[in-house]
Protein backbone atom coordinates (compact mmCIF):
# COMPACT_ATOMS: atom_id res chain seq x y z
CA UNK A 1 0.00 0.00 0.00
CA UNK A 2 2.73 2.34 0.50
CA UNK A 3 3.59 2.52 -3.09
CA UNK A 4 0.47 4.23 -4.06
CA UNK A 5 1.28 7.44 -2.43
CA UNK A 6 3.65 9.57 -4.95
CA UNK A 7 6.58 10.03 -2.49
CA UNK A 8 8.63 12.27 -4.84
CA UNK A 9 5.59 14.68 -4.20
CA UNK A 10 6.12 15.14 -0.62
CA UNK A 11 10.18 16.18 -1.20
CA UNK A 12 11.13 19.07 1.21
CA UNK A 13 14.02 20.43 -1.04
CA UNK A 14 13.31 21.92 -4.97
CA UNK A 15 16.34 23.05 -6.96
CA UNK A 16 15.20 24.59 -10.39
CA UNK A 17 18.64 23.50 -11.56
CA UNK A 18 17.79 19.75 -10.91
CA UNK A 19 13.77 19.61 -11.63
CA UNK A 20 12.18 17.20 -9.59
CA UNK A 21 8.36 16.64 -9.24
CA UNK A 22 7.07 19.40 -7.12
CA UNK A 23 8.99 22.42 -9.62
CA UNK A 24 8.47 23.00 -12.96
CA UNK A 25 10.33 25.34 -15.59
CA UNK A 26 8.06 27.83 -18.00
CA UNK A 27 10.21 29.11 -20.96
CA UNK A 28 8.39 31.62 -23.67
CA UNK A 29 9.08 30.22 -26.98
CA UNK A 30 9.61 33.46 -29.31
CA UNK A 31 11.17 32.32 -32.57
CA UNK A 32 9.63 29.46 -34.87
CA UNK A 33 11.79 27.18 -36.27
CA UNK A 34 12.55 23.63 -34.67
CA UNK A 35 14.82 23.25 -31.85
CA UNK A 36 16.73 20.38 -30.43
CA UNK A 37 16.13 19.37 -26.78
CA UNK A 38 18.93 17.33 -24.49
CA UNK A 39 17.52 16.17 -21.10
CA UNK A 40 20.76 15.75 -18.22
CA UNK A 41 20.28 14.06 -14.58
CA UNK A 42 23.84 15.30 -13.34
CA UNK A 43 26.31 15.45 -16.01
CA UNK A 44 24.59 12.54 -17.74
CA UNK A 45 22.85 12.83 -20.87
CA UNK A 46 19.37 10.75 -20.26
CA UNK A 47 17.54 11.63 -23.40
CA UNK A 48 16.83 13.92 -26.05
CA UNK A 49 13.80 15.46 -28.35
CA UNK A 50 12.72 17.98 -30.79
CA UNK A 51 10.66 20.84 -30.18
CA UNK A 52 8.73 22.45 -33.14
CA UNK A 53 7.93 26.32 -32.50
CA UNK A 54 5.40 27.62 -34.93
CA UNK A 55 1.69 26.99 -35.57
CA UNK A 56 0.45 25.11 -32.35
CA UNK A 57 -1.20 25.59 -28.56
CA UNK A 58 -0.18 27.76 -26.70
CA UNK A 59 1.64 25.67 -24.09
CA UNK A 60 3.15 22.36 -24.36
CA UNK A 61 4.02 20.47 -21.56
CA UNK A 62 7.25 18.28 -21.78
CA UNK A 63 7.36 15.52 -19.10
CA UNK A 64 11.17 14.74 -18.51
CA UNK A 65 10.47 11.72 -16.90
CA UNK A 66 8.49 10.21 -20.16
CA UNK A 67 9.81 12.07 -23.26
CA UNK A 68 8.23 12.41 -26.77
CA UNK A 69 10.57 12.26 -29.50
CA UNK A 70 8.57 16.03 -30.93
CA UNK A 71 6.94 18.19 -29.41
CA UNK A 72 5.39 21.15 -31.02
CA UNK A 73 3.94 24.52 -29.65
CA UNK A 74 2.87 27.73 -30.94
CA UNK A 75 5.55 30.66 -31.91
CA UNK A 76 4.83 32.77 -28.07
CA UNK A 77 3.94 30.32 -26.65
CA UNK A 78 5.07 28.46 -23.65
CA UNK A 79 7.43 25.17 -23.17
CA UNK A 80 7.11 23.40 -19.61
CA UNK A 81 9.24 21.12 -18.31
CA UNK A 82 8.20 19.10 -15.52
CA UNK A 83 8.53 15.62 -14.00
CA UNK A 84 5.45 13.49 -13.48
CA UNK A 85 7.27 10.96 -11.36
CA UNK A 86 10.20 9.39 -10.08
CA UNK A 87 13.45 10.54 -8.18
CA UNK A 88 14.51 13.28 -11.18
CA UNK A 89 16.82 15.63 -10.87
CA UNK A 90 16.69 16.96 -14.62
CA UNK A 91 18.26 19.68 -16.10
CA UNK A 92 17.53 20.31 -20.30
CA UNK A 93 19.16 21.93 -22.65
CA UNK A 94 17.51 23.03 -26.02
CA UNK A 95 18.95 25.15 -29.00
CA UNK A 96 18.76 25.99 -32.01
CA UNK A 97 21.06 27.98 -34.31
CA UNK A 98 23.35 29.95 -31.81
CA UNK A 99 19.80 30.23 -29.57
CA UNK A 100 20.65 28.40 -26.35
CA UNK A 101 18.27 27.50 -23.36
CA UNK A 102 19.69 26.15 -20.34
CA UNK A 103 17.11 25.33 -17.21
CA UNK A 104 20.22 25.49 -14.69
CA UNK A 105 20.51 28.88 -16.04
CA UNK A 106 17.15 30.34 -15.91
CA UNK A 107 16.71 34.16 -17.40
CA UNK A 108 14.44 37.65 -17.45
CA UNK A 109 11.47 36.15 -18.58
CA UNK A 110 11.36 32.33 -17.46
CA UNK A 111 8.95 31.20 -14.37
CA UNK A 112 9.63 28.80 -11.77
CA UNK A 113 6.56 26.90 -10.15
CA UNK A 114 6.64 24.72 -7.28
CA UNK A 115 4.15 22.97 -5.07
CA UNK A 116 5.00 22.36 -1.84
CA UNK A 117 3.46 19.54 0.45
CA UNK A 118 5.26 19.40 3.47
CA UNK A 119 3.96 21.72 6.07
CA UNK A 120 6.59 23.63 7.61
CA UNK A 121 8.96 26.68 6.75
CA UNK A 122 11.34 26.78 3.79
CA UNK A 123 14.29 29.31 2.58
CA UNK A 124 14.20 30.45 -1.41
CA UNK A 125 17.43 31.42 -2.18
CA UNK A 126 18.80 32.96 -5.43
CA UNK A 127 21.86 30.86 -5.71
CA UNK A 128 23.06 33.65 -8.07
CA UNK A 129 22.51 36.66 -5.81
CA UNK A 130 22.26 35.39 -2.73
CA UNK A 131 18.82 36.71 -2.15
CA UNK A 132 16.44 34.81 -0.10
CA UNK A 133 12.91 34.95 0.96
CA UNK A 134 10.43 32.46 3.14
CA UNK A 135 7.51 29.81 2.48
CA UNK A 136 5.23 28.91 4.99
CA UNK A 137 3.30 25.84 3.79
CA UNK A 138 0.53 24.91 6.33
CA UNK A 139 -2.56 22.38 5.56
CA UNK A 140 -3.16 21.28 2.69
CA UNK A 141 -5.43 22.44 -0.21
CA UNK A 142 -7.53 21.00 -2.93
CA UNK A 143 -8.03 24.56 -5.07
CA UNK A 144 -5.44 26.01 -7.31
CA UNK A 145 -4.49 28.55 -6.44
CA UNK A 146 -1.03 30.16 -7.18
CA UNK A 147 1.37 32.85 -5.27
CA UNK A 148 3.49 34.89 -7.01
CA UNK A 149 7.07 36.00 -6.14
CA UNK A 150 9.17 38.56 -8.69
CA UNK A 151 12.42 37.81 -8.32
CA UNK A 152 14.91 40.70 -8.99
CA UNK A 153 18.70 41.40 -9.08
CA UNK A 154 18.50 42.76 -5.75
CA UNK A 155 15.81 40.71 -3.72
CA UNK A 156 12.50 38.92 -3.98
CA UNK A 157 9.36 40.36 -3.40
CA UNK A 158 6.95 39.52 -1.45
CA UNK A 159 9.91 38.41 1.30
CA UNK A 160 7.62 35.92 2.38
CA UNK A 161 3.95 33.98 1.64
CA UNK A 162 1.78 31.30 3.17
CA UNK A 163 0.30 28.54 1.33
CA UNK A 164 -1.32 25.70 1.61
CA UNK A 165 -0.12 22.26 0.84
CA UNK A 166 -0.98 22.02 -3.11
CA UNK A 167 -1.30 25.35 -3.88
CA UNK A 168 1.26 26.50 -6.36
CA UNK A 169 4.34 29.46 -6.09
CA UNK A 170 5.30 30.77 -9.04
CA UNK A 171 8.88 32.44 -9.18
CA UNK A 172 8.45 35.12 -11.53
CA UNK A 173 12.01 36.05 -13.32
CA UNK A 174 12.89 39.77 -13.83
CA UNK A 175 17.14 38.72 -13.91
CA UNK A 176 19.07 35.51 -14.14
CA UNK A 177 18.33 32.91 -11.17
CA UNK A 178 18.80 29.74 -10.30
CA UNK A 179 16.63 28.94 -7.03
CA UNK A 180 16.49 26.17 -4.44
CA UNK A 181 13.72 25.58 -1.63
CA UNK A 182 14.93 24.25 1.78
CA UNK A 183 13.64 23.70 5.15
CA UNK A 184 14.52 26.98 7.13
CA UNK A 185 16.78 26.67 9.93
CA UNK B 1 -67.47 -40.83 -0.19
CA UNK B 2 -64.12 -41.12 1.70
CA UNK B 3 -63.52 -44.59 3.94
CA UNK B 4 -60.55 -42.90 5.71
CA UNK B 5 -60.51 -39.36 7.40
CA UNK B 6 -57.28 -38.24 9.09
CA UNK B 7 -56.94 -34.78 10.77
CA UNK B 8 -54.13 -33.09 12.39
CA UNK B 9 -54.76 -29.39 13.82
CA UNK B 10 -52.90 -26.14 13.76
CA UNK B 11 -50.94 -27.36 17.22
CA UNK B 12 -49.65 -30.62 15.35
CA UNK B 13 -47.96 -28.22 12.36
CA UNK B 14 -45.98 -26.39 14.75
CA UNK B 15 -43.88 -29.43 14.77
CA UNK B 16 -43.46 -28.70 10.82
CA UNK B 17 -42.21 -24.91 11.95
CA UNK B 18 -39.79 -26.06 14.70
CA UNK B 19 -37.98 -28.68 12.33
CA UNK B 20 -37.45 -25.03 9.86
CA UNK B 21 -36.17 -23.63 13.16
CA UNK B 22 -34.36 -26.33 13.95
CA UNK B 23 -32.64 -27.41 10.73
CA UNK B 24 -32.80 -24.41 8.21
CA UNK B 25 -29.18 -22.73 7.47
CA UNK B 26 -27.70 -20.82 4.49
CA UNK B 27 -24.05 -20.27 4.08
CA UNK B 28 -23.47 -18.61 1.11
CA UNK B 29 -20.85 -16.14 -0.49
CA UNK B 30 -20.88 -13.83 -3.55
CA UNK B 31 -18.88 -11.08 -5.47
CA UNK B 32 -20.89 -8.69 -7.58
CA UNK B 33 -18.96 -5.68 -9.61
CA UNK B 34 -20.89 -2.50 -10.16
CA UNK B 35 -19.18 0.32 -11.74
CA UNK B 36 -16.21 1.64 -9.07
CA UNK B 37 -17.27 -0.79 -6.56
CA UNK B 38 -16.28 -4.71 -6.20
CA UNK B 39 -19.19 -6.16 -3.22
CA UNK B 40 -18.36 -9.58 -1.61
CA UNK B 41 -20.76 -10.65 1.15
CA UNK B 42 -19.69 -13.91 3.45
CA UNK B 43 -23.47 -15.05 5.34
CA UNK B 44 -24.50 -17.44 7.44
CA UNK B 45 -28.31 -17.04 8.86
CA UNK B 46 -30.56 -19.36 10.75
CA UNK B 47 -34.42 -18.83 11.64
CA UNK B 48 -35.93 -18.09 14.66
CA UNK B 49 -39.56 -17.12 16.61
CA UNK B 50 -42.35 -17.09 13.76
CA UNK B 51 -46.17 -18.03 14.05
CA UNK B 52 -47.92 -20.85 12.10
CA UNK B 53 -51.68 -20.31 10.90
CA UNK B 54 -53.92 -22.28 9.14
CA UNK B 55 -56.76 -20.63 6.83
CA UNK B 56 -60.24 -21.21 5.57
CA UNK B 57 -58.63 -20.58 2.00
CA UNK B 58 -56.77 -23.89 2.20
CA UNK B 59 -53.59 -22.27 2.39
CA UNK B 60 -51.02 -22.42 5.78
CA UNK B 61 -49.23 -19.10 6.91
CA UNK B 62 -45.96 -18.51 8.72
CA UNK B 63 -45.70 -14.75 9.55
CA UNK B 64 -42.82 -13.11 11.68
CA UNK B 65 -40.06 -15.91 10.85
CA UNK B 66 -37.18 -13.88 11.90
CA UNK B 67 -33.77 -14.19 10.38
CA UNK B 68 -30.79 -14.50 12.68
CA UNK B 69 -27.37 -13.48 11.05
CA UNK B 70 -25.12 -15.56 12.02
CA UNK B 71 -22.36 -14.28 9.82
CA UNK B 72 -22.96 -10.99 7.67
CA UNK B 73 -19.68 -9.90 6.16
CA UNK B 74 -19.26 -6.87 3.30
CA UNK B 75 -16.01 -6.44 1.65
CA UNK B 76 -16.10 -3.33 -0.34
CA UNK B 77 -13.52 -2.72 -3.16
CA UNK B 78 -13.86 0.98 -4.21
CA UNK B 79 -11.68 1.99 -7.33
CA UNK B 80 -10.48 5.62 -6.30
CA UNK B 81 -10.69 8.28 -9.30
CA UNK B 82 -6.98 9.92 -9.59
CA UNK B 83 -6.28 12.82 -6.85
CA UNK B 84 -4.17 15.36 -8.40
CA UNK B 85 -2.81 19.06 -6.91
CA UNK B 86 -1.42 21.71 -9.35
CA UNK B 87 -3.05 22.56 -12.23
CA UNK B 88 -3.12 26.08 -10.81
CA UNK B 89 -2.53 29.38 -13.79
CA UNK B 90 0.63 30.46 -14.39
CA UNK B 91 -0.14 33.21 -16.80
CA UNK B 92 -3.88 34.65 -17.22
CA UNK B 93 -5.61 35.17 -20.66
CA UNK B 94 -6.02 39.31 -20.30
CA UNK B 95 -9.18 38.62 -23.53
CA UNK B 96 -10.79 35.91 -22.08
CA UNK B 97 -10.07 36.03 -18.01
CA UNK B 98 -9.36 32.53 -18.72
CA UNK B 99 -5.63 30.70 -18.33
CA UNK B 100 -3.28 30.96 -21.24
CA UNK B 101 -0.83 28.90 -19.96
CA UNK B 102 -1.57 26.65 -16.60
CA UNK B 103 0.70 24.47 -14.58
CA UNK B 104 0.65 20.19 -15.11
CA UNK B 105 -1.36 18.60 -12.93
CA UNK B 106 0.79 15.69 -10.65
CA UNK B 107 -0.58 12.56 -9.14
CA UNK B 108 -0.74 12.18 -5.31
CA UNK B 109 -0.87 8.52 -5.52
CA UNK B 110 1.73 7.14 -8.03
CA UNK B 111 -0.59 3.88 -8.92
CA UNK B 112 -4.58 4.10 -8.28
CA UNK B 113 -5.02 2.23 -5.15
CA UNK B 114 -7.67 -0.22 -5.21
CA UNK B 115 -9.22 0.54 -1.52
CA UNK B 116 -11.46 -2.02 0.38
CA UNK B 117 -13.34 -1.78 3.17
CA UNK B 118 -14.47 -4.42 5.85
CA UNK B 119 -17.71 -4.46 7.33
CA UNK B 120 -19.56 -6.92 10.12
CA UNK B 121 -23.06 -6.07 9.84
CA UNK B 122 -24.33 -9.36 11.44
CA UNK B 123 -25.73 -6.80 14.54
CA UNK B 124 -27.13 -4.13 12.18
CA UNK B 125 -29.45 -5.66 10.17
CA UNK B 126 -33.23 -6.80 11.16
CA UNK B 127 -35.11 -9.48 8.78
CA UNK B 128 -38.25 -10.85 8.94
CA UNK B 129 -39.91 -13.25 6.44
CA UNK B 130 -43.32 -15.08 6.06
CA UNK B 131 -44.39 -17.93 4.01
CA UNK B 132 -47.69 -18.49 2.96
CA UNK B 133 -47.92 -22.41 1.82
CA UNK B 134 -50.37 -24.73 0.17
CA UNK B 135 -50.41 -28.79 1.25
CA UNK B 136 -48.58 -31.08 -1.81
CA UNK B 137 -49.29 -34.95 -1.99
CA UNK B 138 -46.45 -37.38 -3.07
CA UNK B 139 -45.96 -40.70 -3.42
CA UNK B 140 -42.87 -42.33 -1.25
CA UNK B 141 -42.15 -45.26 -2.99
CA UNK B 142 -39.38 -46.77 0.07
CA UNK B 143 -36.01 -48.14 -1.69
CA UNK B 144 -35.18 -49.75 1.28
CA UNK B 145 -38.11 -52.02 1.21
CA UNK B 146 -37.15 -55.13 0.65
CA UNK B 147 -39.06 -57.05 -2.68
CA UNK B 148 -39.75 -60.01 -0.21
CA UNK B 149 -40.79 -58.18 2.57
CA UNK B 150 -44.34 -58.28 3.81
CA UNK B 151 -46.36 -55.00 4.56
CA UNK B 152 -46.23 -56.44 8.35
CA UNK B 153 -42.22 -57.01 7.87
CA UNK B 154 -41.67 -53.53 6.50
CA UNK B 155 -43.47 -52.08 9.06
CA UNK B 156 -41.15 -53.61 11.60
CA UNK B 157 -38.18 -52.97 9.51
CA UNK B 158 -39.17 -49.43 9.55
CA UNK B 159 -39.30 -48.93 5.74
CA UNK B 160 -42.94 -48.63 4.69
CA UNK B 161 -44.03 -47.03 1.59
CA UNK B 162 -45.71 -43.54 2.49
CA UNK B 163 -47.85 -40.70 1.68
CA UNK B 164 -45.94 -37.59 2.06
CA UNK B 165 -47.69 -34.49 2.60
CA UNK B 166 -45.11 -31.24 1.95
CA UNK B 167 -46.05 -28.09 2.88
CA UNK B 168 -45.05 -26.18 -0.22
CA UNK B 169 -44.70 -22.30 -0.36
CA UNK B 170 -46.66 -20.68 -2.87
CA UNK B 171 -45.34 -17.05 -1.65
CA UNK B 172 -42.40 -15.85 0.33
CA UNK B 173 -42.56 -12.47 1.10
CA UNK B 174 -39.33 -10.02 3.13
CA UNK B 175 -41.34 -8.55 5.14
CA UNK B 176 -38.93 -6.50 7.01
CA UNK B 177 -34.99 -5.51 5.92
CA UNK B 178 -34.00 -3.15 8.57
CA UNK B 179 -30.63 -1.69 8.61
CA UNK B 180 -29.94 0.20 11.66
CA UNK B 181 -28.56 3.56 11.66
CA UNK B 182 -25.07 2.35 13.28
CA UNK B 183 -24.50 0.85 10.21
CA UNK B 184 -23.43 4.04 8.76
CA UNK B 185 -21.12 4.95 11.82
CA UNK B 186 -19.29 1.63 10.72
CA UNK B 187 -19.00 2.43 6.86
CA UNK B 188 -17.53 5.91 8.04
CA UNK B 189 -14.82 3.72 10.61
CA UNK B 190 -14.39 1.54 7.76
CA UNK B 191 -13.63 4.09 5.71
CA UNK B 192 -11.07 5.89 7.97
CA UNK B 193 -9.71 1.81 7.98
CA UNK B 194 -9.08 1.63 5.01
CA UNK B 195 -7.59 5.01 3.81
CA UNK B 196 -5.32 4.79 6.44
CA UNK B 197 -4.16 1.30 5.96
CA UNK B 198 -4.02 2.38 2.12
CA UNK B 199 -1.08 5.51 3.38
CA UNK B 200 0.41 2.80 5.34
CA UNK B 201 3.73 3.67 5.84
CA UNK B 202 3.48 7.95 5.35
CA UNK B 203 4.39 9.94 8.13
CA UNK B 204 1.61 11.38 9.84
CA UNK B 205 2.25 14.93 7.98
CA UNK B 206 1.62 13.33 4.66
CA UNK B 207 -1.04 11.36 5.85
CA UNK B 208 -2.91 14.76 7.64
CA UNK B 209 -1.56 16.39 3.95
CA UNK B 210 -3.56 13.98 1.95
CA UNK B 211 -6.49 14.23 3.92
CA UNK B 212 -6.88 17.72 4.00
CA UNK B 213 -6.81 17.59 0.37
CA UNK B 214 -9.10 14.97 -0.46
CA UNK B 215 -11.29 15.58 2.79
CA UNK B 216 -12.30 12.82 4.87
CA UNK B 217 -12.39 9.03 4.76
CA UNK B 218 -15.89 9.08 4.07
CA UNK B 219 -15.52 12.05 1.59
CA UNK B 220 -13.24 9.70 -0.79
CA UNK B 221 -15.88 7.13 -1.00
CA UNK B 222 -18.98 9.29 -1.40
CA UNK B 223 -17.47 11.03 -4.87
CA UNK B 224 -15.96 7.83 -5.97
CA UNK B 225 -19.41 5.96 -5.14
CA UNK B 226 -21.68 9.04 -5.49
CA UNK B 227 -23.05 7.94 -1.92
CA UNK B 228 -26.17 9.57 -0.59
CA UNK B 229 -26.56 11.25 2.35
CA UNK B 230 -28.30 8.23 3.90
CA UNK B 231 -25.55 5.26 4.41
CA UNK B 232 -28.08 3.20 6.12
CA UNK B 233 -30.37 3.12 3.29
CA UNK B 234 -27.73 2.84 0.94
CA UNK B 235 -26.39 -0.20 2.47
CA UNK B 236 -29.76 -1.23 2.79
CA UNK B 237 -30.23 -1.24 -1.19
CA UNK B 238 -26.69 -2.68 -1.69
CA UNK B 239 -27.60 -5.78 0.22
CA UNK B 240 -31.38 -6.49 -0.90
CA UNK B 241 -30.82 -5.30 -4.35
CA UNK B 242 -27.06 -5.19 -5.80
CA UNK B 243 -26.05 -8.21 -3.94
CA UNK B 244 -29.48 -9.62 -4.26
CA UNK B 245 -30.12 -10.60 -1.01
CA UNK B 246 -33.75 -10.16 -1.22
CA UNK B 247 -34.16 -13.03 -4.02
CA UNK B 248 -31.69 -15.24 -2.11
CA UNK B 249 -33.67 -15.42 0.85
CA UNK B 250 -37.17 -15.91 -0.76
CA UNK B 251 -35.23 -18.81 -2.84
CA UNK B 252 -33.83 -20.16 0.29
CA UNK B 253 -36.54 -20.01 2.59
CA UNK B 254 -39.23 -20.94 0.18
CA UNK B 255 -37.21 -24.14 -1.59
CA UNK B 256 -36.40 -25.20 2.04
CA UNK B 257 -39.60 -27.01 2.54
CA UNK B 258 -40.40 -28.36 -0.83
CA UNK B 259 -38.61 -31.43 -0.39
CA UNK B 260 -37.77 -31.73 3.86
CA UNK B 261 -39.89 -32.89 6.60
CA UNK B 262 -43.42 -34.08 5.10
CA UNK B 263 -46.25 -34.95 7.29
CA UNK B 264 -46.01 -38.52 5.92
CA UNK B 265 -48.52 -41.64 6.12
CA UNK B 266 -47.51 -44.75 6.32
CA UNK B 267 -48.84 -47.06 3.34
CA UNK B 268 -50.90 -49.52 4.01
CA UNK B 269 -52.33 -47.30 6.86
CA UNK B 270 -52.60 -49.05 10.50
CA UNK B 271 -55.58 -48.42 11.60
CA UNK B 272 -55.81 -50.67 14.81
CA UNK B 273 -52.80 -50.95 16.35
CA UNK B 274 -51.41 -53.92 17.78
CA UNK B 275 -52.66 -55.36 21.11
CA UNK B 276 -51.32 -56.69 23.98
CA UNK B 277 -52.89 -59.83 23.52
CA UNK B 278 -50.65 -60.32 20.29
CA UNK B 279 -52.93 -59.60 17.28
CA UNK B 280 -50.87 -57.98 14.97
CA UNK B 281 -52.15 -54.22 13.56
CA UNK B 282 -54.61 -53.61 11.31
CA UNK B 283 -53.34 -52.39 8.10
CA UNK B 284 -55.08 -50.59 5.11
CA UNK B 285 -54.03 -49.40 2.19
CA UNK B 286 -54.92 -45.75 1.23
CA UNK B 287 -55.63 -44.49 -2.45
CA UNK B 288 -57.86 -41.63 -3.95
CA UNK B 289 -56.03 -39.06 -0.97
CA UNK B 290 -56.88 -35.62 -1.00
CA UNK B 291 -55.96 -32.61 1.73
CA UNK B 292 -58.02 -29.80 2.47
CA UNK B 293 -57.09 -27.13 5.32
CA UNK B 294 -59.04 -25.44 6.93
CA UNK B 295 -59.07 -22.83 10.05
CA UNK B 296 -58.77 -25.58 12.33
CA UNK B 297 -57.32 -28.85 10.87
CA UNK B 298 -55.51 -29.91 8.05
CA UNK B 299 -57.88 -32.99 6.60
CA UNK B 300 -56.33 -36.15 5.02
CA UNK B 301 -59.69 -38.25 3.20
CA UNK B 302 -58.75 -41.63 1.38
CA UNK B 303 -60.50 -44.46 -0.24
CA UNK B 304 -59.57 -48.17 1.46
CA UNK B 305 -58.02 -50.33 -1.76
CA UNK B 306 -55.84 -52.83 -3.28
Amino acid sequence: MQGFVNRHLFADTVDSRALTVPAMVFHHMAESGEYSGTVFQGARETGCFRLKVGTGPGQVNIDLANLAPVYEVGAGGYAVFHVSGGAGGFAVVIARQGYVFDTRKLQAGDLFAVTLMRPGAYTVRNEVTGETARVLVAGAAADSLAFNITVTDQSMSPQQVEVAGGQGIVFRLEAPAALTLRPAE
Amino acid sequence: MAHVTVAASQKAFTKTLDFLRKNFRLQKSATVKQGRLTATYDLAFHLENGTIELRNDGTVRIKELDIKWDKLKLRLGVDIPEIKVGGFCIIPNPFTGGCAVRAPEIKVFSANPDITLNLDLGSSVHTEVSVTARPELKYFTNPERHPADSDHDAREHGHPHQWRIFIHPSQVDLDLFDVADTAGDLLKQAAEDAVNSALGGQPDWAKKAIKELVGSAIEIFRKALDLPDDLSEWLADLLKHTLGLTNLIIDAVGNYYVNNHPIALEDPFPILPATQEGLIPVLVPLRNLSVRINAQELVVEADVGV
